[in-house]
């Protein structure tokens, strides 16, 4: 495509760009011989044709998974957490950081479909969908420990700002307070963003299924109820743009916000090597990191397996690569600055504790989180790695590992030795944290392969728009002055809210 | 390519109604310039049916701007009030304990949650306030009754001239369509009720 | 309703005593009241109110509550007529406890104690303030023995063989024994029973003696004290009783005796060796304690210097210390200083002789050497020769006479025994359970099978039942009539809190029948006792009454005397000093929770950790690191212990301290008939206990393969250098009063918010370091009074464990085989700004206006973050259902129902729980008080912890009000607060423990 078809403001990112996170906004992401039809086709493909095989084993196996789940639960209300590793002092063990890295994995969804949409990049329109689809899908994986992990599950409702017979309510000083509502808040605002993103591919689909055969009946009836009836106009379009941004706008600061509430968990409390200011920027980078890593090793797999190697180039991976290494770096900046701290506060406490982690009898932990997350990264500097196919499949799993063993050191390793050595103990897991665990893995799955199956993986609407010739050559504006400004396109620039 | 002239035969015109002219175009170009074109001729309740949203159009169309940043304000704010005063009557007035030896309406440890709420909030101004704006869900829109339509969620434009718009006329706007070329037109019409 | 036929008075012998304490009342109930006040602001009711319920009426009311709390009718009141410690039934108002007074026996003390009872359950144990064995303390069995009462396996029939037989069955049978030995005037007839301390037993044996002149009476527990019986008997030519004083003493030496644990007396010992080293400012002075022993003991751990020896070695010390004052400082030792001229210093570290002699002599008649029951009679001879030419005696030490002179040697005793079975015809054991604790080379079993009759009476259906043709329940303490003769000669009554659960008889009722005493029931036989005991004036029945109110006979102790002791007798018995054993020995030690095995099926003392191991659930084979270094076996791995042909096999364990090549092995485990809870529970090891080396004996030691999974509740032994049990030398307190303080200083910081005052009542303790000696009596106190749950070995492994006080023991010093103990009780420290408060979501944990951390169990959810987030980490969670089901998911039988107490939640799985400073006794005070119409003062309310304290290390009260104890307590210069720089600001505080060492030991 030529220069004559950029938007004043596509001229301004290209030429007078300083910041290059500027220039991510390539051009180019999609073959130019790519026609909106051929891209229709594309994207509706997997939710039309017939089934997979690959698609059905996959389906089975996960639901196998979202079994043992079921089966784990059961024991654990049955009997009671005990059936679990934890003790005293180790009261927090997997199902706390279970929780914190499934939240850590939703992430990277919500910071691709918002941050970047914020920041203009147009080669994240590609994995948006998909990424959002995994951060809710994930946040539900979370959103199962917090509500198991407790003693008496039948009673969390008693977290919840209800009257109830002992007229007394929820402690609003308790970090776990903002936690129900931090998750409860994160899962619904990504739900909405994902769903308004979603009507008008919906509503392709709708129009795609024709036919009188009853399945066809049944798609077209589903697909145009959700759609509500989209009918691409413009003067929907104008407020869908708008709501669109103020979505992106708001689920920016929050995703933030929610990682940093999860890591008051920990700041806010007494012990030693929880005691930290550095927690929350460090978790919330932590997050990034691990949820990146989660959507690239999904979005390698979903790839080859339905044939988009079109829609999700070389290019994508890249820069995914290229922020995998950046938060990486910055998640090993935070771990050297912990020790630095530990060492500088004098605090003898802390000192041990971050002693104890490096050599301690949990220092395998350690050492495999610092390999997976900070070592084995380092690899994307060299372009040939970054554009790798099994190298960055390989580290991203890698770095998935390592992220777990991440919480799994700050939470046990924080527990097993704090102040008084007479009540130091060990932790080690019983096969019911392994069942729920692997059992969180089958129940996402399950849902995500439900999602590719019958939902647009990529955001059709969103993509055709940064096809060449997708907008007007000359602009229409006339004497209407006041409206270039508002004339916004959610695959390029948004604008601020009005402030003239 | 049907002719341009040729109206919808199917049609029984004594038992239905007109209910708008329909355009359809290839590219966003004729749609923007055949829209630029209704403005000019001072319609107002004409629309645009694009894929995607294109760029310009809104100019092209003469739309004011949207009030939705507005809803989201008032909600967001909504929310923040909500959040601050939910704690501070249930911990400091209502039934106030003393918690870790801290006043029970202290307000540093209901941030946190204020500004959830405040983020939900808005974010429920946006979504529902997408809809109340578009009045959506609406699925019995008369343009569904246009066989070729489906594509404007494909890879075609749309432009629709509503029938309640003052200045139509049926052959004056039809005439002032067919001048845009387009790559075909159509009356729609649905049951008179 | 059928209940109510077991409570027809039908049953209850018409006697026209039964109503005089109606009459008593109503001459002059304001009396009664009064009494009962000052002692028990407890007992709500006032005698208005309370009057106006008939005995019929509560009687009504306690079976119907019986009925209603499903406890099957176990719930009966004994049908004789009992005066409780407060109050009289009749003015009991259900759902208020009542105390009565009764007493145990401990190793030939008698331990007064005050029994709650619910309802007619008793559920709490306390000590006797008045009494002068127990005042107002328990030790850890005492506090233990109330889950005894409701063991379930308790027997709950006679049996012949395996058949059930009836009460009835055992009177024909004891019928027809008197009849066959009338006939051979008993020559047939042996009786073996435990020592006794029973004015009633001693009168009953005689008169048994008298009407069967040829039967043979035995005695024997495997846990005596026949060394110190004879060691006097050479000294003085009596047996008496020697009573230290060390309160008084400046020099205590402590020879192999573990005066605060496991000896006789140890509560009064505890008590007044605390009170000897309290230190309040810095002119105070205190006692110094040497420990020359063969294990490391709880009061080696409370050591200023401890010398680990071989069991062998230790008679070689006393020698060579008893030389040097003979020759070094002219120690007048008459003939006994030629017999020591063979003395030799060989393999003994000369400081602690030339030391230990110069301190012993610098404090000439207020020093103290004491001789553990472990070393033979000669030793404790030798030891009253010391004491004597010291000036001790009359000082620092007095003696008494003992209650049964006429015992013999037991190990003899139970040698002949054993040899009389043959050609007996009748052998009655009563109670005891010499099948298993007897000296394995006799082989009891065998030979009771040969005997044609032959009873046990026991409360369980042991070892001992099951080797003798017939097995009689016999009553628990708690449901028997009694008497004991304390160690200074008091006599103490023991009445029953409950009529037996399963029936039973008691070792006086089954002699009574032997003596042919028309009314044999224990009441009446006491009764018939007390008459002729001393200090019982005319006017028998108020005497009765009195008695039965305080427990004991005021003034019926005999005056303290010196002893004459004969030098020559010492002399001659000491004989040649024998060769050290080199190689390996094994050292029988009485353990602290099973003593001697009978408590084994109570899972209170199974789960207790060890005072110095904090091993819960097992019993092990005690090594020092270096022996065990030699060995190459580690924590847990097998061994086998071999002494000539006989072998058991048993997972070591490293104790530092221990002495080198010194097996410490624990009696009373591995019982096979103790019950669900003790069968199989840790290793035997009587079978390596001969009669003719009782206390330790030459072994040999091998590793074996395979190691075995030992519990404990604290595996790491270091404070790690951090401010913890904080503890100085004299010299550093001299110097510096305030040292604790220093080393764990609270941070000046602002506060970020206007801080709470309490005004009104401010709860708080205090814990003196200084004064805890580690006996672990706090924890079962706190265990039977807060309804804390057992959990198992597994899950102790777990580290799940629900103890609300907890005991820390760390070992300080550099060389792992003498090391310094610190021992540091631990319960909520009631954090005034509560890391746990702050991030409950639910509130289930929040501040009382008098400065409490409450929990409110049934708002708890169970997030387990304020067990995080407790640096103390004294909370404790319930991860199952302890209490309904248990480890091994067998049901929790009903019976442990009984022991609850009514007044505190029994908290469910998924709750969080922790210790509230008992504030269900706060409560009680305060109705109490609010009833009596005047306000809380000090000493109305005690927590369970402190009650119990043997040596009153801990301190509750009221901190708003300066007079109060707990106030002074905090005023004391060693004062502290743990983790002070955490800012949590405890309400619970310590005061640092300061050590005595002699600076030559060390030179």
């Amino acid at each position: 495509m030529s220069e004559a078809h950029f938007t004043p403001v596509e001229e301004e990112l290209a030429h007078g760009a300083e910041s290059p996170i500027e220039y991510l906004g390539e051009r180019n992401l999609l073959p130019p011989t790519m026609t909106m039809r051929q891209l229709t086709e594309t994207v509706c493909a997997p939710t039309e044709l017939k089934t997979p095989k690959a698609w059905w084993i996959g389906f089975g196996i996960a639901l196998m998974g979202a079994g043992i789940l079921g089966a784990s639960v059961s024991w654990l209300l049955f009997k009671g957490v005990g059936v679990w590793g934890n003790n005293s002092p180790v009261s927090w063990a997997w199902d706390i950081t279970n929780f914190v890295w499934w939240i850590g994995i939703g992430h990277a969804g919500t910071l691709i479909s918002a941050i970047l949409f914020l920041f203009r990049q147009k080669w994240r329109t590609s994995i948006n969908r998909f990424a959002e689809a995994m951060t809710i899908f994930a946040v539900m994986c979370a959103g199962i420990y917090p509500g198991l992990h407790t003693g008496r599950p039948w009673f969390d409702y008693y977290m919840f700002p209800v009257p109830n017979s002992m007229v007394l309510w929820p402690q609003f000083k308790s970090p776990l307070m903002w936690d129900i509502f931090a998750v409860s808040t994160y899962f619904t605002v990504s739900a909405l963003f994902w769903y308004v993103g979603l009507i008008p591919d919906l509503a392709t689909l709708r129009d795609r299924s024709t036919g009188d055969t009853l399945p066809r009946k049944v798609r077209r009836f589903a697909y145009g109820f959700f759609s509500l009836g989209w009918r691409g106009s413009n003067r929907h379009w104008q407020h869908y743009e708008r709501a669109y941004m103020i979505l992106a706008g708001l689920s920016t600061p929050l995703v933030l916000s929610v990682h940093s509430i999860v890591s008051f968990d920990f700041a806010t409390s007494v012990e030693p090597g929880w005691h930290t200011t550095i927690f929350p920027p460090y978790f919330v980078a932590g997050a990034v990191f691990s949820g990146f890593a989660m959507v690239l090793t999904l979005m390698l797999v979903c790839r080859s397996v339905f044939d988009m190697k079109d829609v999700v180039t070389m290019k994508h991976l890249e820069l995914m690569n290229k922020i995998m290494l950046t938060t990486g770096s910055l998640v090993g900046y935070a771990y050297a600055m912990e020790f630095f701290v530990a060492y500088y506060s004098g605090n003898q406490y802390e000192r041990y504790v971050f002693l104890n982690r490096a050599i301690g009898p949990y220092a395998w932990a350690y050492w495999s989180m610092i390999a997976c997350n900070v070592i084995f990264p380092q690899v994307f500097w060299w372009k040939r790695m970054r554009t790798s196919i099994p190298v960055m499949f390989v580290i991203s799993i890698l770095i998935n590992i390592g992220m777990w063993f991440e919480r799994f050191v700050i939470i046990v390793t924080t527990l097993h030795r704090d102040y008084l050595p007479a009540v130091w103990g060990m932790y080690s897991p019983t096969i019911w944290d392994m069942g729920v665990y692997i059992g969180t893995f089958g129940f996402f799955f399950t849902c995500f392969l439900l999602f590719l199956r019958w939902l647009p993986m990529i955001a059709l609407a969103e993509v055709k728009a940064t096809l060449p010739n997708a907008h007007p050559r000359k602009s229409h504006a006339a004497d209407h002055a006041d409206d270039h400004g508002h004339d916004t396109n959610l695959a390029e620039e948004p604008t601020a809210l009005p402030a003239e | 390519m049907t002719s341009p002239t040729k109206t919808n035969t199917t049609v029984e015109s004594d038992e239905r109604v007109a209910s708008l002219l329909l355009a359809e175009y290839e590219t966003p170009d004729g749609c923007a310039d055949a829209a630029a074109k209704l403005r000019d001729a001072g319609y107002t309740k004409f629309d645009a049916h694009t894929p995607y949203p294109v760029h310009g159009m809104d100019a092209a169309m003469g739309m004011r701007d949207t009030p939705i940043g507005w809803i989201v304000l008032a909600m967001g704010m909504t929310g923040c009030l909500a959040g601050f005063l939910m704690m501070f009557w249930m911990n400091g007035i209502d039934y106030p304990l003393v918690i870790g030896g801290k006043p029970p309406d202290a307000i540093p440890s209901m941030v946190p949650v204020m500004f959830e709420m405040t983020i939900l909030l808005s974010a429920f101004g946006a979504v529902f306030g997408l809809f109340g704006l578009c009045q959506l869900p609406r699925h019995h829109h008369p343009i569904f009754n246009s066989d070729r339509f489906a594509r404007a969620t494909d890879d075609h434009f749309f432009i629709s001239v509503d029938a309640s718009d003052p200045k139509f006329d049926l052959k004056k706007t039809r005439l002032l369509l067919e001048g845009t070329t387009p790559a075909h037109l159509e009356l729609v019409e649905e049951y008179a009720s | 309703m059928s209940k109510r036929e077991k409570y027809s008075f039908a049953a209850a012998p018409a006697t026209a005593k039964k109503f005089w304490k109606s009459l008593e009342a109503k001459e002059n109930p304001a009396a009664f009241a009064k009494a009962a006040e000052p002692e028990f602001p407890m007992g709500v009711g006032t005698v208005e109110d309370a009057a106006s319920v008939s005995r019929r009426g509560f009687l009504t009311v306690a079976t119907a509550t019986a009925a209603a709390i499903g406890l099957e009718g176990c719930v009966r009141r004994p049908v004789e007529q009992i005066l409780p410690y407060a109050q009289a039934p009749e003015y009991l108002n259900p759902g208020v406890p009542m105390h009565y007074a009764t007493s145990v026996e401990r190793r030939g003390e008698a331990l007064g104690l005050l029994v709650t009872t619910h309802e007619g359950r008793p559920t709490k144990i306390e000590g006797n303030p008045e009494h002068p064995a127990s005042l107002g303390s328990t030790d850890l069995l005492a506090q233990a023995m109330v889950l005894d009462l409701y063991d379930p396996d308790r027997s709950n029939a006679p049996k012949q063989g395996e058949a059930k037989k009836t009460f009835a069955d055992v009177d024909a049978l004891m019928a027809s024994i008197v009849r066959t030995h009338s006939a051979d005037a008993g020559a047939g007839l042996r009786i073996l029973a435990t020592p006794s301390i029973s004015p009633s037993f001693l009168r009953l044996r005689a008169a048994v003696q008298q009407r069967f002149p040829q039967a043979k009476f035995y005695t024997w527990t495997p846990v005596n004290e026949s060394n110190a019986r004879e060691g006097a008997r050479l000294a003085f030519g009596e047996p008496v009783v020697a009573h230290h004083d060390y309160q008084g003493a400046k020099i205590i030496l402590s020879i192999d005796s573990d005066f605060l644990q496991t000896e006789s007396g140890s509560i009064r010992s505890a008590r007044r060796f605390a009170d000897g080293r309290r230190l309040s400012q810095a002119t105070d002075s205190m006692s110094r304690l040497y420990v020359v022993e063969s294990t490391h003991s709880t009061t080696g751990a409370n050591a200023d210097h401890r010398l680990a020896l071989a069991p062998s070695k230790i008679t070689a010390y006393l020698r060579a210390l008893a030389k040097e004052l003979a020759t070094a400082h002219r120690i007048e030792l008459g003939p006994l200083g030629a017999a020591l001229q063979g003395a030799s210093n060989a393999g003994l570290p000369t400081k602690w002789i030339s030391n230990v002699a110069k301190e012993l002599v610098g404090a000439r008649g207020r020093s103290v050497i004491v001789a553990g029951s472990r070393q033979p009679a000669a030793v404790h001879a030798l030891v009253h020769a010391l004491n004597a030419a010291l000036g001790n005696h009359g000082a620092t030490i007095v003696f008494s006479s003992v209650a049964d002179t006429t015992e013999t040697d037991q190990t003899a005793s139970i040698t002949a025994f054993a040899a009389g079975l043959e050609g007996a015809k009748t052998a009655i054991i009563l109670g005891g359970n010499p099948v298993f604790d007897a000296p394995a080379d006799l082989d009891l079993a065998t030979k009771l099978a040969r005997v044609e009759t032959s009873l046990h009476f026991s409360g369980t259906h042991d070892e001992t039942c099951h080797a003798t043709k017939w097995h009689v329940p016999r009553a628990h303490e708690l449901e028997s009539w009694g008497d004991l003769r304390a160690l200074d000669g008091t006599v103490t009554i023991q009445q029953p809190l409950i009529a037996p659960l399963f029936g039973g008889r008691t070792d006086l009722e089954v002699l009574a029948q032997l003596a042919g005493e028309r009314n044999w029931r224990g009441y009446y036989v006491v009764r018939q006792t007390l008459r002729g005991a001393a200090g019982v004036q005319n006017g028998f029945e108020s005497e009765w009454r009195r008695v039965l109110h305080r427990g004991f006979v005021a003034g019926s102790a005999e005056p303290p005397r010196p002893g004459v002791i004969d030098m020559s007798r010492v002399a001659t018995a000491l004989g040649r000093s024998e060769p050290a054993v080199d190689g390996f020995e094994a050292v029988f030690l009485a353990c602290a929770k099973m003593l001697d095995g009978r408590h084994a099926n109570n899972a209170w003392l199974l789960e207790l950790p060890d005072p110095l191991t904090r091993i819960t659930w097992d019993n092990v084979a005690l090594l020092s690191p270096k022996t065990a270094s030699e060995l190459g076996v580690r924590n847990g791995d097998m061994i086998r212990v071999t002494r000539d042909g006989t072998s058991i096999e048993l997972p070591a364990w490293k104790l530092p301290g221990q002495p080198d090549k010194a097996v410490g092995l624990l009696m009373g485990w591995g019982r096979k008939h103790a019950g669900r809870y003790g069968n199989d529970v840790g290793f035997d090891v009587y079978p390596l206990r001969r009669s003719d080396a009782l206390h330790s004996a030459a072994v040999q030691v091998a590793k074996l393969a395979g190691s075995y999974p030992i519990s404990q509740t604290q595996d790491h032994d270091s404070m790690e250098g951090r401010p913890i049990a904080i503890d100085g030398t004299l010299e550093e307190f001299k110097a510096d009063p305030t040292f604790a303080i220093h080393r764990s200083p609270t941070p000046r910081t602002l506060p970020l918010w206007r801080e709470v005052e309490y005004r009104g009542h401010k709860w708080g303790l205090v814990i003196d370091l200084g004064a805890c000696t580690g006996c672990n009596t706090c924890v079962i106190a706190c265990q039977s009074e807060n309804n804390i749950p057992t959990v198992g070995k597994a899950m102790v492994a777990k580290g799940r464990e629900m103890h609300w006080i907890r005991i820390d023991r760390y070992f300080v010093g550099e060389d792992a085989n003498e090391p310094e103990v610190a021992f540091q009780p631990l319960a909520c420290q009631q954090c005034e700004e509560a890391p746990c408060e702050n991030v409950c979501p639910v509130e289930a944990t929040a501040h009382s206006p008098e400065g409490l951390n409450d929990m409110a169990y049934n708002r708890c959810i169970g997030t387990r973050y304020c067990a995080n987030n407790c640096p103390y980490k004294a909370r404790r969670f319930n991860y199952f259902n302890w209490h309904t089901k248990n480890e091994a998911d067998e049901e929790v039988p009903p019976t442990r129902q009984m022991q609850f107490n009514p007044n505190v939640t029994v908290r469910m799985r998924g709750v969080m729980e922790k210790c509230t400073y008992c504030v269900q006794r706060i409560e009680t005070a305060r109705t109490a008080t609010k009833i009596a119409g005047r306000p809380m003062r000090d000493g109305d309310i005690n927590v369970a912890c402190a009650q119990a304290c043997p040596s009153n290390a801990i301190t509750f009260g009221d901190l708003n009000d300066a007079a109060s104890r707990v106030s002074r307590q905090n005023q004391v210069s060693r004062h502290y607060k743990l983790l002070a720089d955490i800012g949590a600001q405890p309400r619970t505080t310590f005061l640092a423990k300061v050590r005595n060492p002699n600076p030559e030991m060390s030179a």
